[in-house]
């Protein structure tokens, strides 16, 4: 079995040598054994090739010369002397010229000329005629998963949120070659030709001009693009930037590092933009009943319902009326589980308000634990809940920044506190209340002393980095240096605000702004915020049950 | 905060605000910058090394005040070609350089990750973009960029030619070292010269050309002179004097002014004193001149010196002016960042063994993935003959990328390790 990584590899050849040809698209489950031979910084694929390999699944093995990640991703894999063939094609950076096609086709004679070598074989031209057959056209509306390749593991759980086609129109899978085939009888063929072809193919990122790749975005039955990148792949995040404002159709950016593992994280924000698009696939299962008998038109004060939010420090809960009126509401750290703190935090909260849980018609759960709470009658994402939150709490919000404990997020909503865009920092802790409980800790502060020391700055101290550990050796630096509390403090807010700041600067500037997640305490984070952003933000009380009102407004729906 | 660093925050607040005049601002302050370096100078420097530093800031000064009269390009463009039309080359890795020694480059990161361009690229590249961008790197009439040695031309220049709507001229270098290969970037090469003739709309000749290769040979051929006697002779200098030397043996190959530099630095290094106890060091890609650890370390030291950098050490190839195209094809094709890992592999101990290194330093430039994917594998074929070798992570152009206390941690201990070898 001969796999391969690209597009551009000349496949066909195989099938003029009877053998079988398989992407390899899987993606690796981590990089237990790649970690150990190639730095971390090498993009996850080329590191999941390498895990392939090491795993002694993958014998024969064409790649190309694609990018650097590429190159050295080849170096190792030779280096394990584990496959029985392996071969880099040459690939030229742009199709238009003679001399580029003569090229890739000296290549393409050399993969044949070495395949013969090692396997024994003859190259059958016959055969290698045969295997070109054209594509059947796709229509209808569909999902298109743009960027860099997509795993098959990716694509399946994409396809597991959205009623549409996810079609995946990356590295491997838009392959789609055609050559005129010459009479039976022909013994040989036009290596310039195939390399043509090859060539011809919808160019991807990495070829040199790639303006012919707007029509991937236009395309009018295309209802709505996820654009995947990897981490450390250039090109690919580079391609996003250029293309984010330009694009009319609704955009899902994630990003993995090509393991299962990533995707994980990804589910919250593919069913919010499945939600956002209106494209949500529902089993059966999650289309329960309204429990309308529950609804006395008469006395809406009567009817409640709870929101709950779910999140990784706390959990909240909201109870509604029917009137839209908060009857109880109620926050405790998340602890012993998300079920058992949604629990807890319900009773508490009915508790409160001198209810009973039968009189709760309705619960709807968000947050990361929402899938785990028995309870819940529907479960909505965070984003989705956020934002019908802030609408209520400030029906005139256009931004939502939310930091919470683990990521920090900017929701874009219309006037109907519908999300527009959003996007999402769960990568790195910069930018989270994470990052300040960490360097509270380094300082030997509280929360609470952070949020207000840090107002009476005197000196303009910088912190650069944006990574946790140096951040934290740079504090540990500057304490050493004799500087003053307040204003290492200051420093960090402002690296904290710098971050979010930048997240809400790729979403546009659209008033008004909201602040929500427990960092919307923080005065010293607020102020940073809004001399970076240079607007006001909305604050009030509420902000911090943000999620669990959004979800209450559901369950009333 | 010293000087710089209060030039570096006034700077930052002027380029979100008005770029241009943060340009100007910047073409006054290198010039009173070497005003400065003519009244109080570092008895320390060598004649050869202050001429360069005069060179490089004429150029940068150059490039800022008369943007028509320059072109982008990659550092592996060929310069001779450009030297001949008068044309004053500027890539990413110098003009980033600038900004960062300068101590402005972090507004310039700042508006990249805004534009969400991705952290993990080089910041040689993003510090590039991110000045272009607020607009305090001047437009140039043309640019012209290269694979070689990185993708991040690749994305860089594409982007720049649609942004300011200039015409762009893109060199394809194979991935085998084969005749086959040098022809094909040859003939690149030829159309490159008149693409350059017609957007700088000056004729080269060819004895023009012919006369940059030869002077392009000559100031090599004084260089590989130069490293020779750096196994037994010492002159002192600063980290940002060797950064220098990239763009001689790079962007400006081939005009006089480098040549004439070729000159005076073998004089000096002739004349200098033994290197005696220093230990020798082969450095393997860029460098983070504005270490403070790392000056310590090397700079006027009698402890260590960083002698080469395969980046120059890589250049040192011999042209024949007779085959100008072909003598610059084949400088591309078999430079040691082209293709496998093996030419740099094989440039490095030639180069250890050629200046006497005592041992040899990776620097693992965050985002640089051809040589953070290749360090292992080089460091352990290094090893493998002897040339101890360390692997130092950093960031050659963001400092908020480089841990001092590690750097300076790892250093120490690998100048130790060699120390306690030689007893
Ligand atoms: S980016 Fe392009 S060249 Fe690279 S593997 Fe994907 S399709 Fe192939
Ligand atoms: S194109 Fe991107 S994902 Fe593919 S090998 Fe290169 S760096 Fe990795
Ligand atoms: S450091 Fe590496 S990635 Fe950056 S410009 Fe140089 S070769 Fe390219």
């Amino acid at each position: 079995m001969i796999y391969y990584v690209c597009k551009y590899t000349p496949v066909e050849v195989f099938a003029g040598f009877h053998v079988e040809t398989k992407p390899l698209e899987h993606m690796a489950a981590d990089f237990e054994h790649a970690d150990r031979v190639v730095h971390a910084n090498l993009c996850g694929f080329g590191k999941s090739v390498i895990e392939a390999v090491l795993s002694g699944n993958v014998k024969e093995l064409v790649l190309v010369n694609c990018c650097d990640s590429m190159r050295r991703t080849y170096d190792h894999v030779k280096k394990t002397g584990l496959t029985d063939f392996l071969f880099l094609m040459d690939l030229p950076h742009d199709g238009h010229s003679f001399c580029s096609n003569e090229k890739l086709g000296r290549e393409i004679r050399r993969l044949i000329s070495e395949y013969e070598t090692y396997s024994g074989k003859k190259f059958d031209v016959k055969a290698f005629f045969q295997a070109f057959h054209s594509g059947k056209a796709k229509e209808g509306p569909y999902i298109g998963m743009l960027g860099v390749r997509a795993g098959a593991e990716l694509i399946e759980m994409a396809q597991g949120a959205f009623s549409l086609p996810v079609r995946n129109e990356t590295c491997v899978s838009g392959r789609e070659i055609w050559m005129d085939v010459p009479d039976v009888e022909s013994t040989d063929f036009s290596e310039i030709d195939y390399a043509r072809s090859l060539m011809a193919q919808l160019p991807c990122r990495r070829m040199g001009r790639p303006g012919a790749r707007n029509q991937l975005f236009m395309d009018p039955n295309c209802k709505g693009v996820i654009y995947h990148t990897i981490k450390f792949c250039d090109f690919y995040g580079f391609e996003y930037a250029e293309i984010k404002d330009k694009l009319e159709v609704p955009v899902l950016k994630i990003e993995t590092d090509y393991t299962t593992q990533s995707l994980g994280q990804l589910t919250t924000r593919i069913e919010a933009f499945a939600e956002t698009i209106g494209a949500v696939k529902r089993n059966d299962e999650m289309k329960r009943e309204i429990k309308e008998n529950g609804f006395d038109m008469e006395h809406p004060e009567k009817f409640l319902v709870a929101g709950i939010d779910s999140g990784s420090t706390s959990t909240d809960v909201v109870i509604m009326n029917g009137n839209r009126e908060i009857v109880s509401s109620l926050i405790i750290p998340t602890g012993g589980g998300a079920a058992l703190s949604a629990e807890k935090c319900l009773l508490e909260a009915l508790e409160k308000c001198g209810k009973k849980r039968e009189e709760i018609a309705r619960i709807v759960t968000t947050g990361y634990g929402r899938n785990y709470i028995a309870d819940g009658d529907e479960s909505v994402t965070e984003i989705t809940c956020h934002a019908k939150g802030a609408h209520y709490l400030l029906p005139s919000v256009r931004t939502i920044i939310d930091i919470g404990g683990q990521d920090s997020k900017a929701i874009r909503v219309d006037e109907n506190g519908a999300v527009k865009n959003f996007l999402m920092n769960d990568k790195c802790a910069a930018g989270t209340g994470r990052f300040l409980e960490m360097m509270a800790r380094t300082l030997g502060l509280s929360l609470e002393e952070m949020s207000s020391l840090g107002l009476d700055w005197k000196e303009d101290v910088v912190i650069s980095s944006m990574c946790t550990v140096f951040a934290e050796s740079e504090v540990v630096s500057l304490v050493a240096q004799n500087k003053a509390l307040p204003d290492i403090i200051h420093g960090l807010n402002n690296s904290v605000a710098a971050k979010v700041g930048a997240l809400a600067a790729r979403l546009g500037e659209e008033g008004d702004y909201i602040l929500t997640g427990g960092v919307a305490k923080n005065k010293g984070i607020i102020k940073a915020l809004e001399e970076k952003m240079n607007v006001k933000l909305y604050i009030c009380e509420e902000a911090q049950i943000c999620g669990a009102i959004g979800a209450a407004l559901f369950a009333l729906q | 905060m010293d000087i710089y660093q209060k030039f570096g925050s006034y700077m930052e607040k002027q380029i979100v605000k008005q770029p241009d005049q943060a340009r100007k601002k910047l073409i006054v302050a290198y010039r009173a910058k070497q005003g400065i370096d003519r009244m109080f100078t570092d008895k320390r420097v060598p004649a050869s090394k202050k001429y360069l530093t005069k060179l490089a800031m004429d150029t940068m000064i150059q490039v800022l005040s008369k943007p028509e009269q320059s072109a982008m390009t990659s550092l592996f463009v060929p310069s001779e070609p450009l030297a001949a039309a008068g044309i004053t080359p500027y890539s990413p890795e110098a003009m980033s350089s600038f900004m960062t020694g300068s101590k402005i480059e972090r507004p310039f990161l700042q508006k990249t990750s805004e534009e969400g361009m991705p952290d993990s690229m080089c910041s040689y590249h993003r510090v590039f973009l991110g000045a272009a961008d607020t607009g305090v790197c001047p437009e140039a009439p043309f640019l012209i960029y290269t694979n070689l040695a990185c993708d991040g031309n690749m994305i860089t220049f594409p982007y720049l030619m649609d942004k300011y709507g200039i015409p762009g001229f893109f060199i394809d270098v194979p991935y085998e070292k084969t005749k086959e290969s040098v022809q094909f970037v040859a003939d690149q090469l030829r159309e490159m010269n008149v693409f350059i003739e017609d957007y700088s709309h000056k004729k080269i000749t060819q004895e023009a050309l012919k006369q940059r290769i030869l002077t392009a040979d000559e100031t090599l051929k004084n260089y590989r002179k130069y490293l020779h006697a750096c196994k037994t002779h010492y002159i002192g200098g600063t980290l940002t004097h060797e950064m220098y030397q990239v763009f001689i043996t790079h962007m400006l190959l081939g005009t006089n002014q480098a040549y004439q530099y070729s000159r005076m630095l073998l004089s000096d290094i002739l004349k200098g004193e033994p290197t005696g106890d220093r230990t020798k060091l082969l450095w393997i890609h860029m460098m983070p001149f504005f270490s403070e650890p790392m000056k310590e370390l090397f700079e006027f030291s009698d402890r260590a010196v960083v002698q080469a950098s395969d980046i120059v050490y890589d250049a040192c190839f011999s042209l024949d002016a007779e085959k100008p195209f072909e003598s610059m094809a084949k400088r591309m094709v078999y430079s040691g960042f082209n293709g496998s890992p093996e030419q740099r592999i094989k440039n490095a101990l030639d180069a250890a063994e050629y200046t006497g290194a005592d041992g040899c330093v990776i620097f693992s430039h965050w985002g640089c993935k051809t040589t953070i994917g290749a360090a292992g594998l080089i460091q352990e074929e290094l090893g493998k003959k002897g040339l101890e070798t360390l692997i130092l992570d950093g960031d050659g152009c963001n400092p908020a990328g480089n841990s001092d206390g590690q750097t300076k941690t790892r250093l120490e201990a690998f100048l130790e390790m060699l120390k306690e070898k030689e007893r």
